[in-house]
């Protein structure tokens, strides 16, 4: 069994009626997000902490993770409650009488500011429709995050820490709908990888210089905002080799000749891949499964065997998670503690007793099932399952579909099938300037557990599954998918070499 | 059909696509040959003359050659050529020994030349003159390298895949690392690497066009055909109506070998190699190419049966060409069938072309065109066949089966055929090159390889529209501007499509220390000028001419080819990197944006917006 931190005292999560699956993987991978939302919660998180001068350093004190990240009340309601503004811009009246008329509307409409008074703006902008003019730029590199209708979980592309904001609901309270928490899971990752002193500098590099930051500085007033203190999540494990390689590949990327802004969605792609691997790899260590694996089909005009094993692949890896949950219900019910307290004299209250202690169920008055304790197990696992089911069982498909990984294209069930972008992020983690084609297939399945070619299959796969000749052309439409992109070079019958394109062009 | 036309033909259909062990290729061939008491196909390999140069008495400085290529590009060939040029007997070389060695003067002093005839094929264990294993000999040849003045040197011929491999699997040898960089740098780069000497023949660097000439050359030549004339039957082989004659006859045309000259230059500039082994196999296939045939190339005694039952006329060498009487899996196997498929000839149309097809022989002013494109490229029998088609399916277009009309089917045929019809004097006036997928390529070829290989210029239009493809492509706007290249770049970087801060304006015409001009080299290049003594250049294949055109005249950038795209936002990347690079960032206390609109009319308008820090 993996080594855990101790679980976090019972009040620091009082909606919390369960805590089963916050203790196998943390509090928590929430599923209803995108990989830009994660990135942007972490980045939220690394500025505050960063602020506070402690960026990617814990302290050794790996609980709780407490911050105070920014709200910037006025720079949202400038780009995104400000409908008078283009109205009034349309009406092409004088300078003055234009800020004269777009002030007091802002004034009357914008929410969550201290003061309603957006005046500071005009000494800092020449006209009003300079500002009109930036506004509408700025506006034009909001992360597109499906129907978010309402404008307080509208975000402004990351340009550095004065673009950066938590989640808010319209009353300006916090919710952990947009922001879930997996962002703040990726900050303790980071934070305890081996990495963690190299990253800080470059993470630090991500949140000043930018000029688009210095115009969202100068749109807010000088004040000190005030700030929450927020920090609700858990990670239960002190190392983990996941976060190591989540490290690296955020190390590699950002070191990389990739101009920074570039790297951000293969920063938000890969982090959502190795949230899925962690959540995997955990889930079957619990379950005494072997290390998953990815089967990856290179999409091929019609079904093939690939195809057919990448399907019961991808379902049979969708299950580890809730087996992890039994999992872990069983290993309390076979723990010594338990034995003792089912021959004790009281074993039906013992072992309730024991159950509220380690999984916070149930309810201490609540329960009205049989008064046993192999049913109270039994009952246990019904509801875990249940709950489980909610949100994190779907992380799998979720992150999959967000990273590029899992997807139904061509068919009617769910695949694993990277696409072009994710294929793209990939090499541009991995390879520095070239390298073999046969050993960047090696190097996806020893560090993401990737299978594309026939050498990788017959590792996981048995007798009668493989099949050498449709690996083969898997393997084969990679190499013509990566040459149509431009990323791989075919100097004759045994040498095809990946390149990345930046390093190679530049 | 004995005599040494009928002799010639069955050897020739040796060099097609049959099916045969590659590695003893050589060997099978002057087999061949002498069963059929016939001369082989000999012509003088482009690079023969400089590698007997670096083994000549007189040659500066003795160095070990390496022949790299791909399988079919004449190694073996060349290996037996060198032995015989330095002394040795070809009796010996035939002898089928891995490795050799003799004696030769080279730059001035006798010394011992090993040949290594297929390095991957050398067995680790055996005796290779005084070295014994595979590695003894492998470290004698590394020392040969770094040595200013060895007293043995050494031939390896090896594909360039292996070579590199055997290197880097050789790793416990001497002074391995040290050759592998050595040509890799070679190899990959091209260029002289800067520690250590060989002389590094890439076989496979030879253009496709010298390859065409020179094997058309020798095939036409052959002394076998002038004996097929003679032998000619009645209603057989080599008579009238013998399709081996007229696709002979076709291929010896001029019209026909200059455009297929223009398609392999096209190869080139695309940046595809093709080896001399499929350049046969494509001229055999050519000629002797049917769908019907045994391994789908005819031999003589084909002829009589194929013209009795009236179905010699589909050994159409224009279909041929393109592998049309293969099996698609033979097919797609093949590299040179699928480089010449991708032109997309016969798949590509235009309205006035299908016009011509479908209703050239009824139309008064279509028929001279239909009589001079399409009767003088089809025997009798097949125009026959393709006027009844095409009477049903005037008649009844929708009465099929299923699929489309069998007349449609014919028309890829009709249209490949007319491909090569087409004169150059009326390439312009039927927009011969809308019959290809690159609709620019009859202007690449003109308008700007020509010219900057005579004079080395070309005209200002053509560059004015490279420059408003690269602008579109640049800032993500449908703008029309050619006289000068605009550097933008987005707010939250390339992933976005629309750029909309202007870094630079970079002009055309020579002002000052900017410029933008197309100049020679492999390919043809286009250089932009940013500063005094600071140039960004990218390089144009026929796939990135055709793409910059088209988004020129209107495409979007996101179609035609990706890699395109990606490579043209990375040229827009290295020409920033320049900037930043000559231009040292100010300290600047204000804040200015300039941003990117367009006008009523397209043209690009720059907004200066600044912004108080105080």
């Amino acid at each position: 069994m993996l080594e855990t931190l101790p679980p976090p005292p019972r009040n620091d999560h009082p909606q919390n009626d369960m805590w089963i699956d916050e203790q196998i993987w943390g509090h928590r991978l929430w599923d209803a997000t995108t990989p830009w939302l994660i990135f942007l919660e972490f980045l939220g998180v690394a500025e505050a902490k960063e602020r506070d001068q402690c960026l990617l350093d814990d302290q050794g004190k790996p609980y709780p993770l407490r911050f105070k990240p920014a709200q910037r009340m006025y720079i949202r309601n400038i780009l995104y409650n400000n409908e008078p503004m283009l109205r009034i811009a349309d009406e092409k009246l004088a300078d003055g009488a234009s800020w004269d008329k777009w002030l007091s509307a802002i004034a009357n409409r914008a929410q969550g500011v201290p003061l309603r008074d957006f005046s500071y703006l005009r000494k800092r902008f020449n006209s009003f429709s300079d500002f009109v003019a930036l506004v509408s730029m700025l506006r034009g590199t909001t992360i597109e995050n499906g129907p978010n209708k309402r404008w307080s979980s509208r975000f402004v592309f990351p340009f550095g820490r004065h673009a950066l904001y938590e989640d808010l609901s319209l009353t300006a309270a916090r919710e952990y709908i947009n922001f879930g928490l997996p962002g703040e899971l990726v900050y303790q990752m980071l934070c305890r990888s081996s990495h963690a002193a190299e990253l800080a500098p470059e993470i630090t590099k991500m949140l000043d210089g930018d000029p688009c930051d210095r115009l969202l500085q100068l749109m807010e007033p000088d004040y000190d905002e005030d700030r929450s203190t927020r920090g609700n999540s858990y990670l239960p494990y002190a190392r983990h080799e996941t976060f190591d390689d989540l490290a690296r590949d955020w190390l590699s990327l950002l070191r990389g000749p990739l101009p920074r802004f570039d790297a951000y969605p293969h920063l938000a792609a890969l982090t959502a891949l190795h949230l899925l691997r962690y959540q995997l790899v955990v889930a079957a260590v619990y379950c005494f499964a072997p290390k998953p694996y990815f089967i990856c089909e290179i999409i091929a005009p019609k079904r093939t065997p690939v195809r057919e094993l990448s399907i019961s692949n991808f379902q049979l890896n969708d299950t580890l998670p809730s087996r992890a949950v039994d999992a872990y219900i069983d290993a309390i019910g076979r723990s010594e503690e338990w034995e003792r307290r089912r021959l004790g004299e009281t074993p039906f209250p013992d072992c309730r007793r024991l159950l509220v202690d380690i999984v916070r169920w149930p309810e201490e008055d609540d329960y009205s099932g049989q008064p046993d304790e192999s049913e109270l197990l039994a009952d246990l696992k019904r509801t875990a399952q249940a709950r489980h089911r909610k949100h994190v069982a779907a992380v799998h498909r979720s992150y999959g579909a967000g990273a590029g990984l899992v997807s139904r294209r061509g068919t009617s069930q769910l695949r694993y099938a990277p696409t072009d972008a994710l294929l793209k992020s990939l090499i541009l983690a991995n390879v520095e300037t070239r390298m073999d084609y046969s050993e960047f297939l090696d190097l996806l399945y020893r560090r993401y557990g990737l299978v594309i070619g026939e050498r990788e299959a017959v590792q996981v796969l048995s007798d009668d599954e493989f099949d050498r000749k449709s690996f083969q052309m898997n393997s084969a439409r990679l190499e013509r998918r990566l040459r149509t992109l431009g990323m791989l070079r075919r100097l004759s019958d045994a040498c095809a070499y990946v390149e990345n394109p930046l390093s190679v062009r530049m | 059909m004995n005599g040494l036309g009928g002799r010639w033909v069955r050897f020739l259909r040796q060099y097609g696509p049959i099916s045969r062990n590659d590695n003893m290729y050589d060997e099978q061939i002057r087999r061949s040959a002498r069963r059929y008491d016939v001369k082989a196909l000999d012509f003088a390999h482009p690079l023969e003359m400089d590698l007997f140069a670096a083994v000549s008495k007189t040659a500066e400085r003795a160095c070990s050659i390496i022949l790299t290529g791909t399988a079919g590009d004449g190694k073996s060939r060349l290996c037996g050529r060198l032995w015989t040029e330095l002394g040795g007997s070809s009796d010996e070389w035939t002898a089928n020994e891995i490795y050799q060695e003799i004696s030769a003067e080279i730059a001035g002093r006798v010394r011992t030349v090993g040949i290594i005839r297929d390095l991957t094929a050398l067995p680790t264990q055996g005796t290779y003159g005084t070295w014994e294993g595979k590695n003894a000999l492998l470290e004698e040849v590394n020392r040969s390298f770094f040595s200013p003045d060895p007293d043995w040197i050494f031939v390896v011929a090896a594909n360039d895949g292996q070579l590199l491999d055997t290197w880097r699997r050789a790793a416990e040898v001497p002074l391995s690392k040290e050759s592998y960089n050595l040509l890799e740098t070679c190899l990959v780069e091209g260029k002289p690497a800067s520690h250590g000497e060989v002389a590094f023949f890439n076989l496979s660097a030879v253009s496709c066009a010298t390859i065409i000439d020179l094997t058309l050359e020798a095939i036409i030549a052959h002394p076998g055909w002038a004996a097929a004339y003679e032998e000619a039957e009645a209603e057989g082989f080599f008579s009238d109506a013998c399709p081996i004659r007229r696709n002979f006859e076709v291929l010896s045309s001029p019209q026909f070998k200059s455009r297929l000259r223009q398609l392999f230059e096209l190869m080139d500039l695309n940046e595809l190699h093709t080896p001399i082994r499929r350049v046969l196999l494509l001229i055999a296939n050519m000629l002797l190419g049917h769908p019907a045939a045994k391994d789908r190339l005819m031999s003589p005694s084909d002829v009589r049966p194929f013209l009795r039952a009236g179905r010699a006329h589909i050994a159409d060498i224009h279909q041929n060409l393109f592998g049309a009487n293969l099996t698609p899996a033979r097919r797609e196997s093949l590299e040179i069938f699928e480089f010449l498929n991708r032109f997309g000839i016969g798949d590509e149309t235009t309205n006035r072309i299908d016009n011509i097809l479908v209703f050239g022989p009824s139309d008064e002013t279509l028929r001279p065109y239909y009589e001079s494109l399409v009767e003088g490229a089809f025997p009798s029998q097949a125009l026959d066949d393709l006027s009844a088609l095409r009477n049903a399916y005037l008649e009844r277009p929708d009465a099929t089966q299923e699929g489309e009309h069998p007349f449609l089917s014919s028309l890829q045929a009709q249209r490949r055929a007319i491909f090569f019809q087409i004169g150059d004097d009326q390439s312009d006036d039927l927009r011969l090159w809308d019959l290809t997928v690159f609709r620019h390529a009859g202007e690449f070829l003109r308008d700007v390889v020509a010219p900057l290989q005579d004079v080395g210029k070309v005209s200002r239009s053509i560059t004015g529209r490279l420059v408003n493809g690269l602008n579109r492509i640049f800032t993500g706007m449908l703008v029309t501007t050619d006289r000068e290249l605009l550097i933008a770049a987005g707010l939250s970087g390339s992933a976005a499509g629309l750029s909309q801060i202007l870094i630079e304006r970079i002009s055309v015409a020579p002002r000052r220390h900017e410029r933008i001009e197309l100049r020679n080299g492999t390919l043809p290049t286009l250089v932009a000028q940013i500063d005094s003594g600071i140039e960004v250049s990218l390089k144009l294949n026929l796939v990135r001419y055709e793409f910059l055109m088209r988004v020129a005249g209107g495409a979007l950038p996101g179609s035609f080819s990706k890699e395109c795209h990606e490579d043209i936002l990375a040229f827009k990347s290295a020409i920033l990197a320049a900037f930043t690079r000559s231009r040292p960032a100010e300290e600047r206390n204000d804040l200015s944006f300039r941003i990117l609109g367009l006008n009523g009319e397209g043209e690009p308008v720059d907004d200066v917006i600044e912004v108080n820090c105080a």
